[in-house]
């Protein structure tokens, strides 16, 4: 089912603002740098894509983690774009990628702990913030944008890589079924954290290069992701009350024996239609990336045009689709395919890696994303 | 309209492993809770908990509850997440107990599923100068799951035993995940999108960080006592912490009875409201939590007072437990006062995530043995607390139809109704 949206804003690495930040994905500019967040001194991943500058402070918000306050922010902003009147027929619905501890934040309790574990309170579990366990709830943000709407309606909290788009498809539904009549969808997440860059250098699923060698998705010399962060937020209407931006479709499907199998044939086959634009994947490995094509092969014309807006904006995990979705629906508003950032040479296969930004007709594109090995997330964005 | 109905239930509580383990506990009017063993809490300021008891919780654990070589997860410290241990102990009673077989693994998986948890021990061998060195960890000996637990870990964990084909699908809610996460699934059966969910919850704050999380936060009683939690007692002063798991089978009342599945309990409606109010207390006036219930029972297509039992929320805390009894009081109106309440955190804990999920196999203590569950440590009535709440011993009634309440931290609130397996609405 198709719903309406009439607002959408983000935080993400090209920009806080929606057209600026599209204006650089059109530009071909990619966020992927060194150090982006912290020293990465030895690690194997080094490279990530950080959004720029920092959340707005507010007494109320004080309890949240940074990048649930950019996700309340951005929704903030959606509303006001919307003109919705919140009400107890609004819904809010949050997909977060995992809740992220500040490790600096509780250093005082950790740095005197012993490996056995033993006398871990007075070792420094004393010195907690007596609100610590409240910054860390995992619907935190959820909750506080609630609060500061007034929105007393269905509230729903994802948690994982593909948060968002569970988020998506629960307000959808609840669109559908006359649960709410409005939603608010937003979504966060920051890969950009020292456990995750070592578990993704030390696994080899990200890029392990320097800036300078980093290759495209799609291209014959790609060479791992960037990992990102964003926060992003919908709000999605079932009968608009004023002009849709785009219309959204969302599936989410699991796959088993191995990726871009039959799970992701059956989401991305529910939401295609002819002459449509793909945001792949982009997870930017030459057989990971051969594999989406030739599945893709099977479900759409083999010259429809592949874009890869993670290649600008770094894998920015649970906030994934919202943040494609953003992408692509301002891209083909201004009727405009964006270059996959760093395109040299477009590896042979189906479907066609754009290498120019061009202009287009084509008014809608399925947007996937699929951070592990078990889920598929494909979200349609249609645009007047 | 396609009716859900639940066909296998799967329980880990600090009563044990096991529903029969819940259930018997509740029936006898016992408390669980006792001082924490699993770790050597005697410094913390909160010494209590609803424990699984016995608990090394370790592949060895997991094996012999649930008969499943889990070796694998082990060597990649899966385990060391309680809740992913209970999660898959519960969750493989639950498919168990509906016989459930190949034609089932199409499921869906909902689970709720509380915060990811911090391992301590593991950042002592990467401290350098009082600060952490992560490039040191590529000499670090630690297991694969190391620092702190994947969000989605427990429920891949259960996805891949039980060989489930279908989307996995996380709640993340704090209090309310258990019953968002068995109403997600009753609403995907009604609705034809899914023939058969695997639902429920699964959480553990019995480990360090959790219980001095907690204990700094102030919210669990200060007493060192298994009487610590006293919900709607005059005497209340906090909760106690718990920890569990409760798992459910859910699907179309039609295809269970097709391949002559047991029915537990049907799932008559539900309700979502938030409270838009603050992240730490509850609406006093209940407004919000009142409406969870009046949505709920709409959805059933019943009455306030066709409610013969209500399962409240009832952590004993001073400000969420008069909360609850005004959200009670506008919802049911001159019918309050007719429907028992109890809750059973002052037997088992409050198990954050997993609470809801709990409470809902609670709630088969009427269908099943014509009982209503007492509320542990109630011995004194709070006038702020007026309604008929059961006390320390089960009560003796034919149910047909009872409501449970989940308000999750953040003012997340949540009901759902069930109905006896033979009740024809």
């Amino acid at each position: 089912m198709k719903v309406a949206v009439t607002g959408w804003a983000w935080r993400v690495p090209l920009g806080n603002v929606v057209d600026a930040a599209v204006n650089r994905l059109l530009a071909g500019e990619r966020a992927a740098q060194k150090d982006a967040r912290f020293p990465t001194g030895t690690y194997s991943c080094s490279l990530g894509a950080a959004i720029r500058g920092g959340p707005a402070t507010g007494r109320g918000r004080r309890f949240l983690p940074r990048m649930a306050r950019f996700a309340v922010e951005a929704a903030l902003e959606a509303l006001e774009q919307s003109g919705l009147s919140v009400s107890d027929r609004t819904g809010i619905y949050c997909g977060v990628g995992g809740i992220v501890p500040d490790w600096d934040e509780i250093m005082p309790a950790l740095v005197e702990q012993r490996d056995d574990g033993a006398d871990s309170w007075n070792r420094g579990l004393r010195g907690l913030h007596p609100f610590w366990m409240l910054k860390y709830l995992s619907n935190n943000a959820l909750a506080q944008l609630a609060n500061e709407t007034g929105a007393r309606g269905e509230g729903i909290n994802f948690g994982g890589l593909d948060g968002g788009a569970q988020a998506l498809c629960a307000a959808t539904l609840a669109l559908k079924t006359g649960a709410v009549d409005a939603a608010v969808v937003l979504a966060y997440d920051t890969r950009l954290q020292p456990e995750i860059l070592a578990e993704l250098g030390g696994s080899q699923a990200a890029c392990t290069t320097d800036l300078g060698l980093l290759a495209a998705p799609y291209d014959t010399r790609a060479n791992g992701f960037v990992p990102g962060e964003a926060a992003a937020a919908l709000v999605l209407q079932a009968q608009p009350t004023r002009p849709a931006i785009a219309w959204v479709e969302a599936a989410v499907a699991v796959e088993h024996d191995r990726l871009f199998g039959a799970g992701f044939a059956k989401s991305v086959g529910k939401l295609v239609h002819r002459n449509e634009v793909i945001d792949g994947a982009a997870l930017g490995t030459r057989e990971i990336d051969r594999d989406e094509r030739e599945a893709l092969s099977g479900i759409v014309a083999e010259d429809t045009p592949l874009v890869a807006t993670a290649a600008a904006m770094g894998h920015v995990g649970a906030a994934s689709s919202l943040v494609q979705l953003i992408a692509m629906g301002a891209c083909l508003r201004r009727r405009t395919l964006p270059v996959i950032a760093g395109m040299r040479t477009p590896a042979s296969g189906p479907l066609c890696p754009v290498e120019t930004t061009a202009s287009t007709g084509v008014r809608a594109a399925v947007c996937l994303g699929t951070q592990r090995m078990r889920s598929v997330s494909a979200v349609r964005v249609e645009v007047p | 309209m396609t009716r859900a109905v639940i066909t296998g239930v799967g329980v880990v509580s600090a009563f044990g492993v096991g529903t029969s383990a819940l259930l018997d506990g509740l029936a006898t009017g016992r408390c669980a809770v006792d001082h924490i063993s699993s770790f050597d809490a005697s410094e913390f300021p909160v010494r209590v908990a609803g424990e699984v008891l016995g608990a090394v919780v370790d592949g060895s654990w997991v094996r012999e509850h649930s008969g499943l070589d889990v070796t694998s997860e082990h060597e990649r410290g899966v385990f060391r997440d309680r809740k992913a241990a209970f999660a898959l102990v519960a969750a493989n009673e639950a498919w168990a107990s509906a016989h459930a077989g190949e034609s089932e693994k199409s499921a869906w998986l909902s689970i709720g599923l509380g915060l990811e948890q911090a391992f301590l021990p593991d950042f002592v061998g990467i401290f350098q100068e009082g600060r952490i060195n992560w490039s040191a960890d590529v000499d670090a000996d630690l297991p694969h799951n190391r620092y702190r637990s994947a969000v989605n870990m427990a429920a891949d964990t259960v996805a891949d035993r039980l060989q489930l084909q279908g989307p996995i699908v996380v709640h993340a809610s704090a209090c309310a995940a258990g019953v968002l996460a068995v109403a997600h699934a009753a609403s995907l059966v009604e609705r034809g999108l899914a023939d058969v969910v695997l639902c429920g919850a699964a959480d553990s704050m019995v480990h360090p960080m959790g219980l001095g999380g907690f204990s700094r936060l102030g919210a669990p009683s200060p007493r060192h006592s298994s009487s610590a939690c006293r919900p709607f007692d005059s005497r209340r002063d906090g909760l106690v912490i718990g920890e569990g798991a409760a798992m459910f089978v859910v699907e179309s009342e039609t295809r269970a009875r097709r391949r002559g599945a047991s029915v537990f309990a049907q799932i008559f409606g539900w309700g979502s409201t938030q409270d838009a109010y603050r992240a730490t207390a509850p609406r006093p006036d209940g407004e919000c939590a009142a409406q969870a219930m009046t949505q709920a029972m709409r959805h059933a297509r019943i009455d306030p007072g066709d409610i013969d039992y209500i399962n409240a929320h009832g952590t004993g805390t001073p400000l969420n437990d008069p909360a609850e009894v005004r959200a009670i009081r506008t919802a049911f109106g001159p019918h309050a006062d007719d429907a028992p309440v109890s809750s059973i955190k002052g037997a088992i804990g409050h198990a954050m995530a997993a609470s809801g999920a709990l409470e809902i196999a609670a709630c088969l203590l009427p269908f099943v043995h014509d009982l209503l569950p007492g509320t542990a440590n109630h011995q004194r009535r709070d006038p702020d607390c007026d309604l008929d709440i059961i006390g320390e011993t089960p009560r003796a009634a034919k149910a047909e139809i009872v409501l449970s309440n989940s308000f999750g931290f953040g003012g997340q609130n949540t009901s759902i109704v069930l109905g006896r397996p033979e009740n024809v609405l």
